[in-house]
């Protein structure tokens, strides 16, 4: 049977550089359907923080390794572009996936 | 901006993407009729069947044709008129009269066997560089390319070839790269899986490269290019011509049809008489009494019209209001100009928006 995964993706935006940084997320948010992500929700801690969680649910485990590893390079045309607005660059992007809700 | 004719032809891994691709292919095909067996002359006959057409909608259409013509000697020997009724709704109708000479030609110079080099088979009417190389490397396990709009697609998301394939020049860019990169053990199942993969994942508008087989050799995959690519620049605007069109009985119920000239759209096909619509005239009834009755020497009546029909071809667009009318005075038959039964008509072969309007005829007497 198919089970969902949840990614989550965790990373700190450079607070000088956060409004370009929401103009490139703009074209990852509709970049992330075409690989089948879907219920993508972008949070704050809080509203002063410039840490980020992005969270969304994918159809398999094996679209989350696919999907971690683009995310995380550089030389991609629309999820590379965030490497210059996040602290430490991508490399300091951490994921996550859920696979199993606990309640 | 990407450099125009760069690709990474050199830094791919050649054994490993046909392993993944022939693997996939071989597992995931699709079972499709003329996948059946390696005959040549099937192989053909699918190959211009499918061209500018979908896979669904050739399927019964080749049954048919193969049950009617199940050789070259059948299809060769056949009436054209037949064979055009064989095609009937299937657009492109040069294909099936160059298909015919083809085969015809096959039938005395080579006596019945599809000729296996490309020098040979490319010299046969209809038969480009695509379809060669479709029938050497399914039919016979040639190594020759076999590059369509798909595979060009596919090709310039894996190798990131950004040249314009609306360019006929830039089919030669994707065909040394198909000699590069296909299996000389199976080089059947290489072409066809190309193709099988630009018609199932790796799509126009929304490629599914999750489930791509290929997709640790794409770079676009890599570099998110993928639905940039591949570069594709618009063709010219299409042309609307607006027609009348009527379907015209005498006393008797005959309905008055027209064979179309052999040369140019839809040639030798059968037509209701039809008019193109000059703003000079005051109304098109009039328009099509005066054009008929040069044409044919008929007079006619123009009662109300049956419907509006639009018929997109890849160059322009028929806007044919339709009408339908009664015959005064007798028409004089000849071999372009013939009145029919209701059954007799069935015989004859008519392009897609006249078989609407003789439908819509038949609504109206409902």
């Amino acid at each position: 049977m198919k089970q969902n995964v949840q990614m989550i993706v965790q990373y700190e935006v450079k607070n000088t550089l956060f409004s370009q940084y929401q103009e490139v997320m703009s074209n990852v948010i509709n970049r992330l359907p075409y690989y089948d992500a879907a219920e993508i929700n972008i949070s704050h801690y809080n509203a002063d923080s410039y840490k980020i969680i992005e969270s969304f649910i994918l159809p398999t485990e094996s679209h989350y390794f696919a999907l971690k590893k683009l995310r995380k390079s550089k030389k991609h045309n629309v999820f590379g572009r965030l490497d210059p607005f996040i602290s430490g660059g991508l490399a300091k992007m951490d994921c996550w996936a859920l696979k199993k809700q606990l309640y | 901006m990407k450099e125009i004719s760069k690709n990474n032809i050199d830094s791919i891994d050649i054994k490993g993407f046909q392993d993944d691709l022939l693997c996939w292919f071989q597992a995931e095909q699709r079972d499709l009729p003329w996948r059946k067996d390696q005959d040549p002359y099937k192989v053909w006959v699918s190959e211009i069947m499918l061209q500018q057409t979908r896979v669904d909608t050739v399927i019964p259409y080749f049954h048919r044709f193969i049950e009617q013509f199940p050789t070259i000697k059948d299809l060769s020997e056949a009436k054209e008129e037949k064979v055009l009724k064989a095609w009937e709704g299937l657009g492109y109708y040069s294909r099936a009269r160059n298909l015919q000479a083809a085969v015809r030609e096959v039938h005395e110079k080579y006596g019945g066997k599809v000729p296996d080099t490309p020098k040979e088979i490319s010299s046969l009417k209809g038969v480009g560089p695509y379809t060669a190389g479709a029938i050497l490397s399914i039919a016979y396990g040639i190594p020759e390319p076999a590059v369509d709009g798909n595979v060009m697609r596919v090709l310039s998301r894996i190798l990131s070839i950004w040249d314009d394939i609306a360019k006929p020049s830039t089919r030669k860019v994707f065909e040394a790269a198909v000699r590069k990169l296909i299996s000389h053990e199976n080089p059947s199942h290489f072409n066809q899986a190309l193709m099988e993969l630009g018609a199932l994942i790796c799509t126009p508008t929304s490629p599914s490269c999750l489930l791509c087989p290929v997709r640790e050799h794409c770079t676009a995959f890599h570099e998110g290019t993928q639905l940039e690519l591949p570069i594709k620049t618009k063709t010219k605007k299409q042309r609307n011509v607006q027609l009348a069109a009527a379907v015209l009985a005498d006393n008797q119920g005959r309905i008055l049809i027209h064979k179309r000239p052999e040369k140019g759209l839809l040639a030798n096909l059968w037509e209701f008489p039809m008019v193109e619509i000059n703003l000079a005239y005051v109304s098109e009834k009039e328009q099509m009494k005066d054009a008929f009755h040069t044409e044919y020497g008929a007079k006619i009546e123009i009662d109300e019209m049956t419907g509006q029909i639009e018929h997109v071809f890849s160059h322009l667009t028929w806007n044919i209001n339709v009408y339908k009318g009664k015959i005064i005075s007798v028409v004089k038959e000849e071999a372009d100009l013939k009145l029919v039964t209701l059954e007799e008509i069935k015989e004859f072969p008519f392009p897609v928006s006249h078989q609407k309007m003789f439908k819509q005829f038949l609504d109206s007497k409902v």
